[in-house]
């Protein structure tokens, strides 16, 4: 009974927001018309379908156990429930062969979908450690962003014409230069991330502490977490650690023309729900004129070294 | 070491017991009885302000910008949401399901399960409750010294999640570090608990009382407690650490130091944690259960040993919350074969709860429903977990609703159904009466359908990656990507005001029952545990004059030795020992699995 | 707990283990205690592992010859309180108290040195001169200044890891020793007025070995530990 009203309210709900998304004015229409499972939203990345895949694997596992031991359990409930002529209950303390049974089917399930998420292009491993890298040295070709996170907001640092990205001291930031970037003529910082699709795009995550120049006071930076679901990935931006993620937009979404956003997911005070970026897949035209450069001809060997506040300090005594 | 025993049996005053007055009957009682019912009396008392925050936040998420009889939602967001959430989380947790079922229930059951007077430490049982009251003010400290106004302005209030991560909670408003000291009080309060539970369940058992003839209750109470002993110390170290980064200058998270190590730091307790809050509602279940299936547990040995197995795995999967933080994914590897490992003594409790059902003979009564809804619940809540736990699928799940659902459905839909049938269950024992069964049903009901209207779609939105701990999703200024989810926000809303008023329908209930109930016999249910061999309510002391002797496990239920369909524990038969519940391949015997 | 009831052959519980309750439980409590000194020192570790280039050699900064013989003087008050106990299990009074004495003057003595040693770091006058390498690993968190007679303490940002370790694993331990020796005076108390027993003392003397085992681990990797060999 519950599973049916479960399963009822899992089909009704989708038409029933629908129909409610296309009412209101400001809804974006494309997503509502995205298809896909529960509207998962488009998988634009090269491992976003692989995911997604895994997911709906491990949707019909778990789905299946759920109605086996669920309605297990209901026909037991209702079979061997109280009533006239049933008086005992059947006298046992277990079956160890049962016992054992179902721990090592499950054992072997469990080891199946552990094994199944390592393997593959959208393997755990290629995805968080597949840099386009080769001993540091970014490979030629990749598209490379350096992103800022803090309080609340994304900024986007684009190499610029010299293919160089430009040293961010904390002390440097200006409403001009939100950054802090040595010289702001020189690289490209946007609000918004544009990447172009087939290659491989890298990214560096920094959290960026805030600065207050007529007081000279610092705030530490926090924890952000850079996130489309569209990508089908996330990864935290840690105080004092830089990270990378890399990925690459699948052929044809340029075309589409779709906006998307980039998102924070880890708490980060009071505007963390405000803290949100466009994301387009631009043809290369469109992206070189947003960038006003020809990014092939710029692409930067390394990110520079970071140097947080602490040792901006002593670098100034 | 005689000696010393001897000694110590004259020193140690638990087996003395005094008249006492009001004071120090119902207040500042040594009590294991009266001190379970203040726990069961705090944590219900928090339960609704906890629930109020979350009404409160659920009002806001489905209509933002409205406006409710004065009450103006707007200013519900920003920093006051982060405020609601964060104290939400911290109530529901650390106020109300560990006092609930490690307080109230552990005080309350351990010594009348194994046969004992009370506690090893009666004085230091009360202190642990007394301790904690303490920390609920120093967490609300705000409210005493600014107000709620004004304090919501100046950060009197903790608002970095329970989770409370470090850069954010190093720089946040001074409510902060009332939370960690709070949290502190309540990890020694828990600590304390901890010691006389193990000491008492180890060393206070009555002649016959075997581990392997001890219910499942008390075994999982058992290794709640070492979970709680081994893993709230390291939480206070991690808070110690913070306090020094927020005030003294220190920069364990900050500059140099590593913000991931508050991190691991604080799962290291914190996943354990999750344990200490479905363990003892899962040996509670399993005892309702079996009593009202009428037939013995399935698998006792695969029980206890399941939730042994839970409790050590417990240490090492802490990882799984932090896959996306930027931790070596290598290490990810190793945190998700291990998590995937601790799917399975959950999926063995599943099965041998199922395996009991299995030819029963069921009474579907208020206990028991909520049993089974722990047991239905608490398997949807297992099964999500297997999404998060695969690293992949995480990577587009995490921080979104669909953590929300999976805590839900462990916490709200494990923990706190078993919270619900332990007081069903036990109500004769606490209160003298039966609790109404009218009543207790209807309040099933209500609450079982409220929450899965509440809970259920949360799993839908938040596979299409809707953030958790976001103030809004539509409105100004809000991410347009999910705002034709809209729909499903408001749903839940309404739902969660439904699973509200049930809760305080629940309320009425008891009180109804507690003075108008039916006044309850030794054994309603007729159970076999020792505590249904005493007068209801048990007297101060519980066995008078001798302890009781104990002769078989706890599960013998339609057993083919006697003519009823239950054997207490403390029976004594003719023929013991001859083919006896003991001699059986499966049955509880001897001292192996200590 | 009635005699007969303990006297069953039956009874399980008193065969557990053989000790008492009180015992059992500080065993627990120290097993979880170990637990929160486990948390600090895993993040000792970590943190050093993390900055080892720029770790400086303990040696050079603090007093290992003071603090050795702290160390000293705290194992000694180990043997004293093993002595003490010995006095107790022989009924010996006077023995059972001159050693708690002894105990009592060796965990003060420790928490003395401790506070020296504190106030030689926090008051910039360790090594004399204004250039002290303390002020550089430690000035971060409080920087004092004698002004008029009084010195003045000032909160400053930015200390590094050397100084929040080895304050806070210091300190921590210290706060045990604190209460330690507070527990023996009470239990020193007890014994003057003959409310005492072997159980009570026995016990104490498990919290003091464990403060005692614990400061060794926290000598070793805070003071002891060399990043590499210092020239």
């Amino acid at each position: 009974m519950l599973a049916m009203a479960l399963v009822a309210m899992l089909l009704a709900a989708p038409a029933w927001a629908q129909e409610k998304s296309a009412d209101a004015p400001t809804a974006a229409g494309q997503e509502a018309e995205q298809p896909g499972l529960f509207w998962m939203p488009d998988a634009i990345s090269t491992y976003g379908e692989g995911v997604d895949d895994l997911f709906v694997l491990i949707f019909w596992i778990t789905g299946i156990a759920f109605v086996v031991v669920e309605g297990l359990m209901l026909w037991f409930l209702f079979r061997y429930r109280n009533r006239e002529g049933r008086e005992k209950a059947h006298y046992t303390h277990g079956n160890n062969k049962l016992e054992v049974t179902w721990t090592l089917a499950t054992v072997v399930i469990l080891v199946f979908i552990g094994v199944v998420q390592l393997v593959g292009d959208s393997g755990w491993l290629t995805i968080k450690t597949g840099y386009p890298e080769k001993d540091g040295v970014v490979q030629p070709g990749t598209f490379v962003v350096r992103v800022y996170g803090e309080q609340f907001a994304w900024h986007f640092n684009y190499p610029g014409k010299d293919g160089k990205f430009e040293d961010q001291r904390h002390s440097f930031k200006s409403p001009t230069n939100p950054i802090g970037l040595d010289d702001p003529a020189k690289d490209k910082v946007l609000p918004k991330l544009v990447v172009p699709e087939n290659v491989n795009i890298l990214i560096e995550l920094n959290a960026l502490g805030k600065y207050d120049a007529n007081t000279e006071t610092y705030t530490h930076p926090v924890l952000h977490s850079f996130f489309s679901p569209n990508l089908r990935l996330k990864q935290d931006l840690v105080p004092y650690h830089p990270g990378k993620i890399w990925f690459k937009i699948k052929q044809g979404t340029a075309k589409e023309g779709k906006k998307y956003e980039i998102v924070c997911a880890e708490l980060c005070g009071e505007g963390h729900s405000n803290m949100h970026a466009p994301f387009l897949v631009l043809s290369e035209e469109d992206l070189a004129k947003e960038l006003g450069y020809d990014w092939k001809t710029a692409v930067p060997a390394k990110f520079p070294e970071p140097v947080h506040y602490h040792q901006e300090q002593k670098e100034a005594e | 070491m005689t000696t010393e025993t001897k000694e110590n049996v004259v020193t140690e005053d638990h087996a003395e017991h005094h008249e006492m007055g009001f004071w120090g009957k119902y207040v500042f009682s040594r009590d294991h009885k009266a001190i379970g019912m203040q726990f069961m009396m705090t944590a219900l008392f928090m339960l609704f302000i906890g629930g109020g925050l979350a009404l409160t936040l659920r009002m806001r998420l489905a209509w933002p910008e409205a406006e409710f009889m004065g009450v103006d939602m707007k200013q519900f967001g920003g920093e006051t949401y982060n405020v609601l959430f964060s104290m939400h989380a911290t109530v529901m947790i650390f106020f109300v399901i560990i006092p609930f079922l490690v307080g109230a229930f552990g005080n309350f059951v351990i010594p009348l399960h194994i046969g004992a007077r009370d506690m090893a430490f009666p004085f230091l049982n009360g202190l642990s409750y007394w301790i904690m009251p303490l920390a609920g003010f120093v967490m609300f400290g705000g409210i005493l010294l600014e107000g709620v106004e004004a304090g919501l302005k100046s950060g009197a209030f903790a608002s970095g999640g329970w989770t409370s991560y470090p850069s954010l909670s190093v720089i946040a408003g001074y409510g902060q570090t009332l939370w960690c000291i709070s949290l502190i009080i309540v990890g020694t309060s828990s600590i304390m608990g901890a010691v006389n539970y193990v000491t008492t369940i180890v060393k206070m058992r009555a002649p016959g009382m075997t581990f392997g003839r001890m219910s499942l209750t008390v075994w999982s109470i058992f290794i709640t407690a070492i979970l709680i002993l081994f893993g709230t110390p390291v939480l206070t170290s991690a808070l110690i650490m913070l306090i020094l980064d927020r005030h003294f200058g220190t920069t364990f998270f900050t500059n140099d130091g590593q913000p991931l190590l508050y991190q691991h730091l604080f799962w290291f307790y914190s996943h354990p944690a999750v344990y200490i809050m479905i363990l003892p509602g899962m040996g509670i279940a399993s005892d309702i259960i079996s009593v009202f299936a009428r037939k013995p547990i399935f698998g006792y040995k695969a029980m206890a040993a399941a939730m042994a197995g839970i409790a050590g795995l417990g240490f090492i999967v802490w990882g799984h919350h932090m896959f996306q933080s930027g931790m070596n994914p290598y290490l990810g590897t190793y945190f998700m074969i291990a998590t995937m490992m601790i799917a399975l003594p959950s999926a063995v409790k599943s099965f041998n709860w199922l395996g009991t059902l299995w030819r029963g003979n069921i009474h579907f009564t208020t206990p028991m429903l909520n049993a089974l809804g722990f047991v239905s619940m608490f398997i949807i809540g297992g099964l999500s977990g297997i999404f998060m736990a695969a690293t992949t699928v995480d990577l587009m799940i995490h921080d979104t609703y669909f953590i929300v659902a999976h805590i839900h459905y462990v916490l709200f839909g494990g923990s706190l159904f078993g919270v619900f049938a332990g007081i069903t269950y036990w109500f004769p024992k606490m209160f003298g009466r039966m609790f109404s069964e009218t009543l207790g049903k209807i309040h099933f009901v209500l609450t079982f359908v409220g929450f899965n209207c509440v809970f259920f779609p949360m799993h839908i939105v938040g596979a299409a990656g809707l953030p958790r701990r976001y103030a809004a999703y539509i409105g100004e200024g809000a991410s347009k990507t999910w705002e034709h989810m809209q729909p499903y926000q408001q749903f839940m809303t309404v739902s969660a005001i439904v699973l509200g008023l049930a809760q305080v329908f629940f309320l009425i209930a008891l009180i109804y029952s507690a003075i108008w109930g039916k006044k309850a016999e030794k054994n309603p249910w007729k159970a076999n545990t020792l505590e249904w061999t005493l007068d209801s309510p048990p007297p101060h002391g519980n066995f008078h004059p001798d302890l009781p002797t104990v002769y078989h496990g706890p599960y013998e239920y339609n057993s083919a030795l006697v003519e009823e369909d239950y054997l207490p524990q403390d029976r004594k038969l003719e023929a013991a020992g001859v083919g006896g519940d003991d001699g059986q391949e499966d049955a509880p015997s001897g001292e192996g699995t200590a | 707990m009635s005699e007969a009831a303990a006297a069953t052959p039956n009874d399980v519980s008193k065969q557990v283990l053989g000790v008492t309750d009180g015992k059992m439980a500080m065993w627990i409590f120290l097993g979880s205690d170990g637990m929160s000194f486990m948390g600090l020192i895993a993040a000792y570790i970590v943190l050093r592992f993390n900055n080892m280039d720029t770790w400086p050699s303990p040696a050079e900064y603090l007093g290992i010859q003071l603090t050795a013989f702290n160390t000293f003087i705290l194992i000694c008050s180990s043997v004293t309180m093993v002595k003490a106990f010995e006095g107790a299990l022989a009924n010996d009074v006077p023995k059972l108290k001159k050693y708690l004495l002894l105990t009592i003057l060796g965990g003060t003595a420790f928490l003395g040195m401790q506070v020296y040693e504190y106030y030689h770091f926090f008051a910039n006058t360790h090594g004399i001169d204004g250039a002290n390498p303390f002020r550089i690993f430690l000035s971060g968190i409080w920087e004092g200044k004698l002004i008029d007679g009084a010195w003045v303490w000032s909160h400053l940002e930015g200390s590094t890891l050397f100084g929040s370790t080895f304050f806070v694993m210091t300190a921590f331990h210290g706060c045990h020793v604190f209460s330690g020796v507070v527990y023996l005076f009470f239990i020193y108390i007890g014994v003057c007025n003959g409310s005492w027993n072997k159980n009570r003392i026995e016990i104490v003397g498990l919290y003091w070995h464990f403060v005692d085992l614990v400061w060794i681990v926290i000598f070793t990797i805070v003071y002891l530990v060399e990043t590499e060999v210092p020239a």
